[in-house]
């Protein structure tokens, strides 16, 4: 597959914080790609830079093959930017809104109708096309976000975390719609904060920490990285801290979350970790309401090698 | 894709009501408000015809001019001829409020201090700033001097006059001033196309820098409507201005072509404040709601006299603001019988125009950030 994006040492101080640290990574044609970071890692540096916003000190930028400069409008042509912060006109209709951003990728009038009614359709905004911005919910809002953005229908589109602060009906349509216009062929640059969504989109990630590309991979892969192979959660009405600190002493026991009627063990990679610690809960007389297993998420990957949460 | 732009930009100025309350409605209310003080102000400051006593020791012109001297065919004086026992005797029982004694020197005598004693003081400074001005013609330019002397026009009496009128009329440069504060407020427009359009100062703006052209392009149809809709506006508040009676004399074309100019000015300078920092648009919106009142202040929108002071204490800071030159030139074509003024005002305006411009295109021509 031909590389859509290519980024090499790309570097980018503010005075003297180095917000990107050669920081390098490739996007291939059709993929969804998600970025991952904490706030403050450098992911919408690393956007900015790419779109030619903002001035680099160091590296280079191709897209579409060509090196990216502020003014490679044959390469604008073929973008699109949903942001995080909703940009909206508040006193144009949904249908003008997105008419008047189609409108500056797409001049013949009939051609931007069609597109303009095909990115209602997309994200399933069919019922509020005279709708102006504040008669509509958070997440219809996004949903316009989004149809701003997709209207011309560009080669490569880049979603800064669309789906914050949206309710669960309009994230679905939000990540169907993503997937949809993927399997249009255009390839996405994902960024957000939700583990489950990155899981459900993306082909491929990579994570950023401090201006620099700390694991990169398919989320299977990077899922093998981590040391830790099994979580179980045991829920309680109560329980002793000298059984806690039982627990903790059991083989391959790699940390212990003690929360208020739950503790969360991580168990290195090994087997009978299940059968070891219903033994142990039996012989101490332990009463379990529930114990779950769990494979490590995307997320115990991201603690495990950024050492924070990813909603930090 | 300018019509594109045009249309939209239209279509939305059209639609915010907050801004388009701000640009037509506030100062045609305020012109409103203005009025209605006014016009019992105007009550309180009709002439009543001033008793003076003129002691003449010696033969002077001042006599002539005294009695002549009027506004709106009114007499401003009724003079007695007095000796300085009987004018002494008259000011004490208040039958004359001062007298003046003419000798080698002209001496106004008076013993309180009023509105009449004012006026008759101020008479008397013009007359003799007036007189001095003529002494310099003549030695000067005796033949200029002459001509006019032959023609019979007697400078003295209608600079007094002319003078006079203008207390009476000092309302008018409210007027005015309100009209340069409109003008002036036109800079919300501007502030806002160019928050639409810088990328480090809105995600409106990430997204008018990443389209496949220049900026500019879109940034001209926005000010091409900004332009428009604020002449509209500069236009409906100088007709509202004239519903309400004010009177901005005989030169009406000039009246709305200095107001919609202004506007022009008033837009650039919005779009300069809107480029100067990062800060976020509502602090945007109130700096200019102070600098535009602050200019509309130092022209005479609240005290008149405060136009003066600054002409006459620091000319250059009336000379930089347009505001102060907006409500000049509107002076300048109701009171002067040439256009000099006028057209020295439009040109100083025009100049402050293209200064900024250049400020603003050294910005605008920006296609990429140190931060976003």
């Amino acid at each position: 597959m031909n590389k859509v994006i290519e980024v090499e040492n790309l570097t980018k101080r503010y005075g003297n914080l180095t917000a990107l640290n050669k920081f390098s990574f490739s996007v291939k044609e059709g993929e969804i790609f998600g970025l991952l970071g904490p706030n403050g890692s450098g992911k919408t540096t690393a956007i900015n830079s790419i779109l030619g916003l903002l001035k680099i000190n160091e590296g280079k930028i191709q897209i579409f093959g060509k090196q990216m400069q502020p003014d490679a409008y044959d390469i604008k042509k073929d973008i699109g930017v949903i942001l995080q912060n909703v940009a909206v006109f508040d006193s144009l209709t949904v249908y003008e809104n997105i008419d008047y951003f189609c409108g500056l990728y797409v001049a013949n009038k009939e051609t931007r109708k069609k597109l303009v009614n095909e990115a209602i359709k997309v994200v399933g905004l069919e019922k509020y096309k005279t709708f102006t911005p504040p008669k509509l919910s958070g997440g219809l809002l996004r949903r316009l976000n989004i149809a701003c953005g997709i209207a011309h229908k560009p080669k490569l589109l880049f979603l800064d975390e669309p789906t914050v602060a949206v309710d669960p009906q309009s994230r679905n349509n939000i990540l169907e719609s993503i997937k949809k216009l993927n399997q249009q062929g255009t390839t996405i640059i994902y960024t957000t904060h939700y583990m489950e969504e990155v899981e459900f989109l993306c082909d491929r990630v990579l994570i950023i920490d401090h201006g620099k590309s700390v694991a990169e991979g398919t989320v299977e892969q990077l899922k093998k990285q981590a040391t830790i192979d099994e979580k179980i959660e045991v829920e309680f009405d109560e329980i002793a801290e000298n059984k806690i600190a039982k627990i903790k002493k059991l083989p391959n026991v790699k940390d212990v979350l003690v929360e208020p009627q739950k503790i969360t063990i991580y168990f290195a990679k090994e087997n009978q970790n299940m059968t070891k610690l219903l033994e142990l809960l039996k012989k101490e007389d332990i009463k379990a309401n529930a114990v779950n297993l769990q494979k490590p998420t995307l997320n115990d990957v991201f603690l495990e090698i950024t050492g924070r949460e990813l909603r930090d | 894709m300018f019509y594109h732009v045009f249309k939209y930009r239209f279509k939305r100025l059209l639609r915010e009501k907050t801004l388009l309350f701000w640009a037509l409605l506030f100062p045609c209310i305020l012109a409103t408000l203005f009025n209605f003080a006014f016009s019992n102000f105007d009550e309180m400051m009709v002439f009543r015809t001033i008793r003076i006593g003129i002691v003449e020791n010696k033969e002077h012109e001042i006599k002539y001019l005294l009695e002549d001297l009027e506004v709106e065919e009114r007499e401003i004086f009724s003079v007695q001829y007095l000796s300085e026992e009987e004018a002494e005797e008259e000011l004490l029982a208040g039958s004359i409020s001062s007298y003046l004694v003419i000798d080698e020197k002209l001496k106004l005598v008076t013993d309180r201090s009023g509105y009449d004693q004012t006026i008759t003081k101020h008479v008397l400074d013009n007359f003799l700033q007036a007189s001095a001005t003529i002494n310099n013609l003549m030695q000067r330019d005796p033949q200029k001097a002459n001509e006019i002397l032959l023609e019979g026009i007697n400078l003295d009496k209608e600079f007094v006059e002319r003078d006079l009128q203008g207390d009476n009329n000092i309302m008018l440069v409210s007027f005015y001033s309100l009209i340069a504060l409109g003008a002036i407020y036109g800079g919300f427009f501007g502030m806002k196309t160019i928050n639409e359009t810088e990328g480090n100062l809105s995600a409106y703006g990430i997204k008018h820098v990443i389209v496949p052209f220049h900026k500019i392009k879109i940034i001209f149809p926005s000010i091409t409507v900004d332009v428009f809709v604020q002449s509209m506006a500069m236009i409906l508040l100088v007709s509202y201005m004239l519903l309400l009676g004010i009177d901005f004399g005989d030169y009406l074309f000039f009246v709305y072509l200095v107001a919609v100019f202004g506007g022009v000015v008033g837009i650039v300078i919005g779009a300069l404040i809107g480029l100067s920092s990062r800060l976020d648009a509502v602090k945007k919106d109130n700096i200019l709601s102070a600098v535009g009142f602050m200019m509309a202040f130092l022209s005479g929108m609240v005290i008149v006299n405060v136009k003066h002071w600054v002409q006459s204490g620091a000319p250059w800071l009336a000379q930089i603001n347009p505001a102060n030159l907006i409500t000049d030139s509107l002076y300048a074509l109701y009171y002067y019988e040439t256009m000099d003024r006028y057209y020295y005002n439009l040109i100083t305006m025009g100049l402050i125009t293209i200064v900024l411009l250049i400020v603003i295109s050294v910005f605008v021509r920006r296609r990429q950030y140190d931060s976003v």
